[in-house]
């Protein structure tokens, strides 16, 4: 290059530099939009499976349910639920935690999730003067939209 | 060559201008959507902590006095609580908390930690999300809301609680 010719002030160098900065906006711009409540979403599902679970224990339903090994009230329940929600109730016999002893999933639910909240409650039902004792587990996720 | 004066404001520098003022104004904007979206999320996040505090407050609490229904005012009262024992609402209390909406709405709003926005509660069928109790004031449509809903059992039916914090 002779000392006669112009140069250009937006050299190779300061294109790069702008290309990176370009790239920084876009990236947290992108980065920003995609933030969520995620916390607040996987809170609400854990107090959803509490309350379920625990309300289905006070009323007794939990305790019928393995008394006369029938799921109706339980079905029921899970069924009145928002249908956003799915859940897989589960019910263990002591004897055989591998094993439940009943389950209920709610219909047309696919166990298909990005976030799931697990509770789990004991329940103690009388058998005669004996009490048997079992673990209810409730699964619950958000349905994935087909 | 050497003897020649050169300008101050060639090309080259008002060409460097403009791309550092266009730079300049867009980090400016930049920074304050930015910022603007961080306070909502922080408004948000707010609205949320306060809501689920006042749904755990009502659903797993009995108030402090336990017997706080049987008062004439909340002057004694230092909590307020609906829970007969968790997650069963005592019946006593919510039809307690729904005469008091007129006169103390203020009041309860604050021993729900919630002073500083606006109130609703509502107990809904779970099944037919049908209004079976309110209290508190609706949000208007453009409000910002907060919803917690909660599930419990009122008079041996399964319902939503549903507490809704709003600005205002």
């Amino acid at each position: 290059m002779s000392a006669g010719e112009k140069g250009f002030v937006i050299s190779f160098d300061a294109m790069i530099a702008l290309l990176l900065m370009l790239v920084m906006l876009i990236t947290i711009t992108a980065y920003l939009g995609n933030v969520k409540f995620e916390a607040n979403s996987s809170v609400a599902l854990r107090e959803i499976a509490m309350d379920s679970l625990t309300v289905l224990d006070k009323s007794g339903k939990l305790e019928n349910a393995v008394s006369t090994g029938r799921v109706n009230e339980l079905r029921a329940f899970i069924n009145k639920m928002h249908h956003s929600i799915c859940t897989d109730l589960r019910i263990y016999s002591e004897s055989d935690l591998n094993n439940a002893a009943m389950t209920v999933l709610r219909e047309n639910c696919k166990k298909s999730f990005d976030d799931l909240a697990t509770v789990k409650r004991s329940i103690v039902a009388q058998n005669g003067s004996d009490a048997d004792f079992y673990l209810a587990e409730l699964r619950a996720w958000y349905r994935v939209r087909e | 060559m050497l003897n020649r004066r050169g300008q101050i404001f060639t090309v080259d520098l008002i060409l460097a201008s403009v791309v550092f003022l266009m730079i300049l104004t867009l980090s400016i904007t930049y920074s304050m959507e930015i910022a603007n979206r961080i306070n909502l999320l922080e408004e948000e996040s707010a609205r949320q902590d306060a809501a689920r505090n006042a749904a755990n407050a009502l659903l797993f609490s009995t108030g402090s006095p336990a017997n706080w229904q049987n008062l004439d005012n909340l002057s004694g009262v230092s909590s307020l609580g609906l829970a007969d024992t968790m997650n069963v609402i005592d019946a006593e209390k919510l039809r307690h908390l729904l005469d008091l909406n007129a006169g103390y709405y203020n009041e309860i709003r604050s021993l729900l930690g919630v002073g500083k926005y606006g109130l609703r509660i509502s107990v809904l069928d779970l099944q037919s999300k049908q209004s079976l109790a309110d209290f508190g004031l609706e949000p208007a449509d453009d409000e910002k809301v907060t919803s917690v809903n909660r599930i419990a059992s009122y008079n041996g039916a399964e319902v939503i609680v549903q507490v809704r914090v709003f600005e205002g």
